[in-house]
């Protein structure tokens, strides 16, 4: 097998680490390198001790475990911003706030290599784990919108899409077979989505700072109708019961 | 959307540009490395074969070359030098995992989908000349086979691969579903976008969404988006 | 486009149908059992799904039959839906539930049933989701064995993805550590 099926579908957490390791990071080198670094995704400048470099993350972590780095916590991964986060995520109910493409992946891999790099590691751990759990159930609730030819998650991180996919695509597309057959049945919109509380919209889970009420983002999924012809469908059943 | 709203998008997107996706360019001119590795999960992600990357892998396995050679001359008895080797392998290793990775990916769907990929003239054309020449192996090895192994113990009439009931459109021929989800990132600015004959969206960049693959391919084709 | 060698549609078209033939049919009399030529009007059995769809199909003009309304598609099962998607045991009714209905869609004109199944689907998705994430309490059980083939598998699809990242995430992925990393640890606790 060219793959193994537990690769077809979508990407492993450990390859979206993987990823996640090419995201660039501030580092204070304690070694001098002389020379500049010939990768070959590009050059990088001379690492210098007691001055600031950035460097793909893979590469701090590979100083760090030989004690040649300090890695500098990203400004979002503070306590103090964590908490502003996690506040944001509490009372916006459907948007989720600012993160990181790559939040999860960086935090755990920080939390496991550089830990006496960060401040206070125990309360980021938590302050993540709170993140998480709020940003986990904003996304199960995107399972509303899967009805609709498209749905908008901005801000959502990699990690969290890959947790989802699966059961997401699968339910859209499933939603979508079952659809031909439901041509002319749109105008009954008492689905378990709520039109009226979210606007004429879909569902629009992005970060979007400057506050505004929950049914002020842009809408812009509706729903889809059919497009399978009327003459397809050419038998009419009875509504006959059945003897037994 | 409001003029009230044009500001806060402004205002986001400068965040995104600004933390999101801090400048990988500067370091990466060519873009090879993140052209593969942005290649590698599309094609992870999308149903049907796409484009193989033919100049990007020739120009990546020269520069793997040359970079072995560099490696091999850095002095083992220097500190810092070791520390080199050592940065420097470890990138080489990650680039050619994404590589393997790559065309793995591309062979399990040319397993998956031979008689499609060698028959439909758009696929065949994203294939690379060696891939190609395994299609056409992988197919004649697995005709055989089966014509060996059961086939040729069936009537005349039963014995074919490759036949379609017309009635229901339904073919022998295995091929990608194209209505198959995927989750998509917006790469650059697009504007609005006719989903499908009754539905436009306006994509904008760093959004994400879920599509149906049919509606965005052309898209996907163009680099406009990449799938996650 | 739908796979030739798809084996669960294929399971999902051998669900059994009740067909009412309403002239004589000459030579079909074997459906039934029979050892006449000649199928009689009137005559009401179950046959499979996609036997039917090939008397429909192929011969329109001299097949007079009609499809039933199996009792799964009932007015009893809908409104039991309507009322509330997440109590009705769909195993019990139809295995291939949604798959079945699909096909049987495309065969069948029924607006109001087509609407009633997307909606329950629907309805359904959202606990099919939230037990993929809440792991395996006797409610799941419970919850599960009403889930019909469609949400079976999205159950399972949704369970493995989250599993694997909860494993991710509590560090039991075999990721390999050199032997004196290791050692390290063991000293430092």
């Amino acid at each position: 097998m060219a793959l193994p099926r537990h690769l077809k579908n979508g990407l492993t957490p450990l390859e979206i680490e993987f990823l996640a390791e090419n995201e660039l990071i501030e580092i204070e080198a304690a070694i001098d390198t002389r020379t500049d670094l010939e990768l070959l995704s590009g050059t990088l400048p001379a690492l210098k001790p007691l001055r600031t470099n950035t460097v793909p993350l893979w590469m701090a972590i590979s100083l760090k475990k030989k004690h040649k780095c300090n890695i500098r916590v990203p400004a979002w991964m503070t306590v103090e911003a964590l908490t502003k986060t996690l506040k944001e995520e509490e009372t916006n109910d459907v948007r989720f706030s600012y993160m990181p493409y790559h939040y999860m992946e960086i935090a755990q891999l920080l939390l496991e290599n550089a830990m006496d790099d960060i401040p206070s590691a125990e309360a980021t751990r938590t302050l993540l784990k709170d993140l998480r759990e709020a940003r986990q159930s904003k996304a199960r609730q995107g399972v509303h919108a899967l009805g609709e030819s498209y749905l908008q998650m901005d801000n959502i991180g990699l990690m969290e899409i890959n947790e989802i996919r699966p059961f997401f695509t699968k339910a859209f597309f499933e939603i979508q077979k079952l659809r031909p057959a439901a041509a002319g049945n749109n105008s009954n919109n008492n689905n378990a989505y709520d039109y009226d509380q979210y606007g004429n919209s879909g569902l629009s889970m992005d970060g979007r700072y400057g506050g505004g009420s929950m049914a002020d983002f842009d809408g812009k999924a509706s729903y889809s109708s059919s497009t399978v012809p009327e003459s397809s469908r050419r038998f009419q059943s009875t509504q006959g019961s059945r003897m037994n | 959307m409001s003029d009230d709203d044009d500001f806060k998008f402004a205002d986001y997107t400068d965040r995104i540009s600004a933390s999101r996706e801090p400048d990988v360019e500067a370091i990466d001119p060519a873009g090879d490395v993140s052209h593969l590795t942005q290649a590698w999960v599309d094609e992870r992600a999308a149903p049907e074969l796409l484009q193989y990357q033919e100049q990007c892998i020739k120009r990546l396995l020269v520069r793997i070359e040359e970079q072995t050679l560099l490696v091999e001359e850095l002095d083992p008895r220097n500190d810092t030098s070791v520390i080199l080797s050592i940065l420097y392998q470890t990138e080489l290793e990650r680039v050619k995992f994404v590589l393997r990775s790559y065309l793995r990916t591309r062979i399990s769907k040319i397993e998956r989908f031979c008689a499609y990929v060698l028959s439909d003239g758009p696929t065949r054309k994203r294939l690379s000349r060696a891939e190609l020449h395994y299609a056409e192996n992988y197919s004649r090895a697995t005709r055989q086979h089966y014509q060996n192994s059961f086939l040729s113990s069936l009537p005349q009439s039963l014995q074919s691969q490759d036949e379609a009931v017309f009635s229901r459109k339904l073919s022998m021929v295995s091929q990608p579903s194209l209505d198959e989800a995927v989750f998509c990132r917006i790469a650059e600015d697009i504007g609005d976008y006719q989903l499908d004959e009754d539905e436009t969206v306006e994509l904008e960049k760093g959004q994400i969404y879920i599509f149906k693959y049919r509606s965005v391919r052309t898209l996907l084709h163009r680099r406009q988006i990449h799938l996650i | 486009m739908e796979d030739y060698y798809d084996i669960d549609a294929i399971l999902a078209e051998d669900q059994n149908v009740k067909c009412a033939f309403q002239s004589n049919i000459p030579g079909l009399a074997w459906l039934e059992g029979g050892h006449d030529d000649a199928l009689k009007a009137g005559s009401r059995f179950d046959i499979p799904f996609w036997l039917a769809r090939e008397l429909v199909e192929h011969d329109e003009e001299t097949v007079g039959m009609d499809i039933e309304t199996p009792e799964f598609f009932g007015p009893k099962v809908r409104n039991a839906l309507r009322a509330d998607a997440n109590t009705v045991d769909l195993t019990k009714q139809c295995p291939n539930f949604f798959r079945f209905g699909t096909v049987y869609l495309q065969l069948v004109d029924d607006m109001a049933l087509s609407g009633v199944m997307e909606e329950a689907f629907k309805a359904r998705l959202q606990m099919t989701m939230d037990h993929t994430q809440s792991g395996g309490n006797s409610n799941t059980t419970d919850y599960l064995n009403r889930l019909d083939e469609t949400e079976r598998a999205l159950y399972k699809a949704g369970m493995e993805s989250s599993a694997s990242i909860h494993q991710w995430n509590q560090h039991s992925f075999g990721r390999i550590r050199s032997a004196s990393e290791m050692l390290l640890k063991r000293k430092a606790t």
